[in-house]
């Protein structure tokens, strides 16, 4: 429990976090009320109080969107992709993290310190190379080049890694002894006991993968296996240009993203807890 | 059933000096061997290479004669409780009492008699349903116990299973324990650093100490011969006192000194050590049980003056600490003959409940017929 602070302290943060709060939410209710305004409205009142009211309020900016361009196939393309990284990803860097926290095999502190290492690596630094991996491999413009690439995750390992090691090694052992395999211990004793790491994982994978931009716009070429992040820009340079309707597929393209935050963020916070990244 | 046998078996981690030293140790078929020694000694280390949860640095670990040092647990077939049960958290106690037997891919019909078999034997019925999570410690405890039973291991392995209970519920289960494996005469290995636990439950007790076994024995014979001070110390509740003394021959009579007194060795103590005049005129150590010393009225011979320095009345029993102008050993070290307490206390067990002044003076006398001997070593003295 932390001490009670005094009063004024305790206004002075309130008035902070307030301060912070309005910081984040203002651009996402513009958006939201900017999406229902008429389209020339959405500029002149943008800087205004007036922009946060959504008077005479319309969808006409959403069906737009569906009309001009093929919204939901790049929705389809986006969540194919996105959870498939993060299904498949779940699942790799899992045991990946299991085999580095509980097996013994040569090589395995030397090849985790590897692992750790690239965490600090971005995207952007590899993407060339990367790029070329996958020309020579022929597969530009497909779904397999967005979603391989990214299974394998360094901070998901160390994710589940921390988790894992933190957990009761009897347990293991107990399942040893009662005739499990190790792969049997991962699925029926580990895997049941690690909800809040399986959570925390895949929505930051699941963010993470969401937004991607650079990525998608190098490999992808056509509009058939585009994303979402790729296809609000496309959608930004299709004439005429219209802000209510880039409003609306904005809108459109967080509303999964804040539906599964708020579906797990129970699991969420204490897995994030729980692995020690606080902050 | 099985029997286990050690056969000079080490254990050394790398980079540290060895925890355990060639240890010989058989458990027969259909016994409860209690490994006894005081935290940190190994126990739980070489519970766990039984197992086959870790690995052996030398020697040969033998279940019925066959080696089994290349062997996973999962082929050993031995059961094992674990000090905080690991119990599966996110099964109910039914599933936690079938997860052994299905992964011996028994029938669904065989596990469900199984289950039912042990939950009754060890009256878990109402509790089928339950997480571990929403069972008292001792509930837990018996759920640990039947995961073990539920399937038809070879032996038992229990590593401290009772010490997350309260002393109550400790000496309870404890018997349900003894019970349990007389009605099913399992092999039991089983670590404690609880000699009252070590006392009680085993058919025969193995004494540890800093990796090395000291005595294989039965519990009267642990008391009663201890072979070396630290078992002599260790067990017996409250342990063995003992003393650094000066032997000398008087009229033809062995004597010692303490404090003021002379006291003789009676004829049964030169019996029991043979070796005793050879000895004259060296020091040696003597050791007295508590319960041996009896509080007199005023000091006559044979008697100890001393100061009372605490008392623990118990209600039946009282435990007496007094200070006296004597030498007292420390019995826990390599080297009793050389370590002297700084503060020479002597425990004495009195019947009935007695309060007692700190600083009064009190007269003790010692059975001399019931003294053991042990060289500076700490070695008990040839026996016979
Ligand atoms: N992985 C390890 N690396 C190095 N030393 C270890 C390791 N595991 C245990 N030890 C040491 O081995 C010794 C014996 O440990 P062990 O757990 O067997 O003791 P114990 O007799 O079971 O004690 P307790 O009664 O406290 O459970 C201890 O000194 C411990 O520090
Ligand atoms: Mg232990």
């Amino acid at each position: 429990m932390r001490p009670q602070r005094s009063r004024p302290g305790m206004i002075l943060s309130y008035a902070l976090l307030s301060v912070l709060a309005l910081l984040f939410l203002t651009p996402v209710v513009m958006m939201l009320t900017g999406s229902l305004k008429p389209d020339e409205r959405v500029l002149t009142e943008a800087g205004t109080l007036a922009g946060f009211i959504p008077d005479q309020a319309s969808l006409q900016n959403y069906t737009d969107v569906f009309t001009r361009t093929d919204f939901l196939g790049f929705l389809i393309n986006s969540l194919f992709i996105t959870s498939t990284i993060v299904i498949c990803g779940l699942l790799v860097n899992a045991l990946a993290a299991y085999a580095f926290a509980r097996l013994h095999w040569r090589g395995r502190d030397l090849l985790f310190n590897l692992v750790l290492a690239l965490m600090i690596l971005p995207l952007e630094a590899i993407a060339i190379p990367l790029f070329y991996g996958v020309s020579l491999l022929g597969l530009r413009d497909t779904y397999l080049a967005q979603i391989l690439p990214f299974i394998a995750n360094a901070f998901s390992i160390y994710l589940f890694y921390s988790f894992f090691i933190g957990l009761p090694r009897e347990l293991e052992e107990a399942a040893r002894l009662d005739g499990a395999s190790t792969l049997r211990i991962f699925f029926s004793i580990i895997l049941p006991n690690s909800k809040p790491v399986f959570a925390s994982v895949a929505i930051l994978s699941f963010l993470m993968w969401w937004g991607a931009y650079l990525w998608p716009l190098m490999v992808t070429i056509g509009p058939e296996v585009r994303p979402l992040p790729v296809a609000i820009a496309a959608f930004y340079t299709l004439p005429p240009l219209q802000w209510g309707d880039i409003l609306a597929f904005g809108v459109m393209m967080v509303a999964p993203v804040l539906l599964v935050f708020l579906l797990f963020q129970r699991w969420f916070v204490r897995g994030v807890a729980a692995s020690g990244i606080k902050g | 059933m099985a029997s286990i046998r050690l056969d000079k078996v080490s254990k050394q981690y790398d980079g540290h000096d060895a925890v355990i030293e060639e240890m010989d140790l058989q458990i027969r078929d259909g016994e409860l061997l209690v490994l006894v020694g005081p935290s940190g000694c190994g126990k739980s280390t070489l519970l766990r290479m039984v197992a086959g949860l870790e690995e052996i640095s030398a020697g040969e670990i033998l279940i019925d004669d066959q080696v089994v040092n290349q062997l996973p647990p999962q082929k050993r077939n031995l059961a094992m409780v674990f000090q905080n049960y690991a119990l599966y958290p996110h099964m109910t106690v039914r599933e936690n009492l079938a997860f052994p037997l299905k992964m011996q891919r028994l029938s669904r019909d065989e596990v469900n008699r199984r289950v039912a078999q042990t939950a009754e034997l060890l009256s878990l019925g109402n509790l089928l349903d339950r997480r571990p999570k929403q069972l008292s410690g001792g509930q837990r405890q018996r759920v640990a116990m039947g995961r073990a039973m539920v399937r038809d291991a070879d032996a038992f392995l229990m590593d401290e299973p009772l010490s997350n209970l309260d002393a109550k519920l400790r000496v309870e289960i404890r018997s349900e324990i003894a019970a349990l494996q007389r009605r099913l005469g399992i092999t039991t290995l089983y670590v404690t650093h609880d000699q009252v636990e070590a006392m009680t439950l085993g058919h025969r007790v193995a004494v540890m100490r800093a990796g090395k076994l000291q005595q294989v024995a039965t519990p009267s014979r642990l008391y009663e011969h201890p072979v070396n001070v630290f078992v002599a110390g260790f067990i017996g509740n409250p342990g063995m006192n003992v003393l650094r003394v000066m032997l000398e021959t008087v009229d033809k009579a062995l004597v010692f000194r303490l404090g003021e007194h002379c006291f003789t060795l009676p004829q049964s103590v030169m019996e029991n050590y043979p070796d005793l005049p050879n000895r004259s005129g060296q020091m040696l150590l003597l050791g007295i049980r508590p319960a041996t010393l009896t509080l007199v009225e005023s000091g006559g011979n044979g008697s100890l003056e001393a100061t009372m320095s605490s008392a623990e009345p118990l209600g039946h029993e009282t435990i007496l600490h007094v200070n006296a102008d004597i030498d007292v050993v420390a019995t826990d070290t390599e080297d009793p003959g050389n370590t002297l307490l700084k503060r020479p206390t002597l425990t004495a067990i009195i019947p009935g409940h007695r309060h007692f002044k700190p600083g009064e003076t009190v007269h003790l006398q010692i059975d001399c017929d019931k003294l053991h001997c042990f060289d500076l070593q700490g070695t008990a003295l040839a026996h016979h």
